[in-house]
């Protein structure tokens, strides 16, 4: 124990212990966060419920299959030590598929489960709002994902309100949390609520495959859009929810289909529209009145108007005729009335003949005997003679 | 005829595609076209303005409560 050792020298130690003590395996397992390195290396993690172990396969190496995550696998290699980071691995000369991997077959077994409930039925999806402008998100505080769906909405439709909820996406508890998340999220009455978070692994997605989630979001009187991990990857969540967006981003874009900028220029649209069609009514209104003034009809008035006062002029001119008619009528008659007239003159007899007597200028009526004068004056038409009464016989009184 | 005051964004949106589609058909007298005409307006200069004035409002809400913390 007194000899001090370097770092290397004790890596190298443990080295060839592992090399010495174990070298070769046969390990059975399954894959998680596999990567395929651009220099074509393969980088990837082996475990099982307990423990891991980090392996590499050089580009060297081939494989008859594409390892993905979830993949159950025996692999063959050697342990080495990586003393750069001081970790062991193993380094695959060969991996062999086993079938499908459990955490893949308990996938399977919930999807089944829930779909025979009807959970995932299309006829029980419900629509997401076109214009939602509240939004609920539950996702983690401290991820990429709710930077990127804040950024997207800020972008789009800024004038959305968000209620975040942060949530715990993966590890323990976080199952329960995103359950009760997005029951949190039911009590703002959001118009819309996303559950989403980054891509990761099958374990790191694993709690968006789980019953209790798949029950919050078929429970929810909210539309959900679940947006779990890049896109290849599809949980219990996105067959549960009402949507499925390929990421968190996709996700954000999808309730801001209708954006800020498509509100005003639908808002410039419906007001050039109004205005247009004001103009048109009135500039229709005006030629219906223009073409009514120019009508047949319209001249028709005007016509009969004209025919009024012809026929009116007719009827002064026909009045004016029987008046003058009348008053012709009138002076004829005033005229045989005159002639009438001075036919009935007391003095006309004396053109016949006749003569009357008068004393002192008072003409002697039939009354008054002659024998009450001695001197009278005879009336003839053309002369007056004095005469002298020397005799009356009274043969008749009164005649 | 209330409905001069539709409350929500989206309900003064989809009073304002009406009035632009009825100002459309152009079956309704002058006088009550025009008094669509100035109704149709006044919703396009009121969501104007709603939008003008908008900022992101994030309301932060904890587990199981409904006190929250506003932010930005």
């Amino acid at each position: 124990m007194e000899k001090i050792v370097t770092v290397s020298e004790l890596s190298s130690a443990i080295s060839s212990l592992l090399a010495e003590g174990i070298g070769f395996v046969l390990v059975q397992g399954e894959i998680s966060n596999f990567k395929s390195h651009s220099s074509g290396h393969k980088y990837f993690t082996l475990k099982d419920e307990h423990a891991q172990i980090s392996c590499t396969v050089w580009r060297s190496r081939r494989m008859n299959f594409l390892p993905e995550d979830g993949m159950k696998v025996i692999v063959t290699g050697e342990l080495t030590v990586y003393p750069p980071q001081g970790k062991y691995q193993i380094e695959c000369s060969s991996i062999k598929q086993v079938g499908q991997g459990e955490l893949y077959l308990a996938f399977e077994m919930l999807k089944k489960k829930l779909e025979a409930k009807g959970m995932f039925e299309t006829a029980r999806k419900r629509a997401i709002p076109e214009l939602p402008l509240t939004i609920g998100i539950s996702t983690s505080p401290t991820g990429a994902a709710i930077q990127d769906m804040l950024s997207t909405i800020n972008r789009r439709m800024p004038v959305c309100t968000i209620y975040f909820r942060p949530t715990l996406v993966q590890g323990e508890g976080s199952a329960e949390d995103i359950a009760q998340a997005i029951d949190d999220l039911n009590s703002y009455s959001p118009d819309v609520i996303i559950i989403g978070r980054g891509g990761g692994s099958i374990e790191d997605l694993w709690s968006y495959n789980t019953e209790i989630v798949a029950n919050a979001i078929v429970c929810s009187k909210i539309p959900v859009i679940s947006a779990v991990g890049h896109e290849i990857d599809f949980t219990i969540a996105d067959f549960a929810a009402d949507m499925r967006a390929a990421t968190p981003t996709a996700a954000a874009e999808l309730v801001t289909k209708i954006t800020q900028i498509d509100i005003y220029s639908h808002l410039e649209f419906s007001e050039d529209e109004m205005l247009r069609n004001i103009r048109d009514t009135i500039e229709s209104n005006r030629d219906f009145i223009l073409n009514l003034e120019k009508s047949y009809a319209f001249r028709q008035i005007t016509d009969k108007v004209r025919v009024f006062i012809q026929q009116t002029d007719e009827y002064q001119n026909k009045a004016e005729k029987k008046i003058a008619a009348l008053i012709k009528l009138q002076k004829t008659k005033i005229q045989s009335a005159e002639a009438h007239l001075s036919s009935l003159h007391p003095l006309n007899p004396l053109r016949k003949g006749f003569a009357y007597l008068s004393h002192n200028g008072e003409m002697i009526y039939n009354n008054i005997s002659l024998l009450d004068y001695d001197k009278i004056k005879i009336h003839r038409a053309y002369e007056t003679a004095s005469a002298e009464i020397t005799d009356v016989d009274n043969r008749k009184k009164n005649l | 005829m209330t409905r001069k005051n539709p409350k929500t964004f989206e309900e003064q949106l989809k009073r304002l595609d009406e009035i632009v589609e009825t100002l459309d058909s152009t079956e309704i007298p002058l006088d009550k076209q025009l008094l669509q005409f100035e109704e149709g307006m006044e919703l396009v200069s009121s969501l104007r303005e709603f939008l003008n004035n908008a900022e992101q409002k994030v309301v932060e809400i904890t587990r199981r409560s409904r006190s929250n913390i506003e932010e930005n």
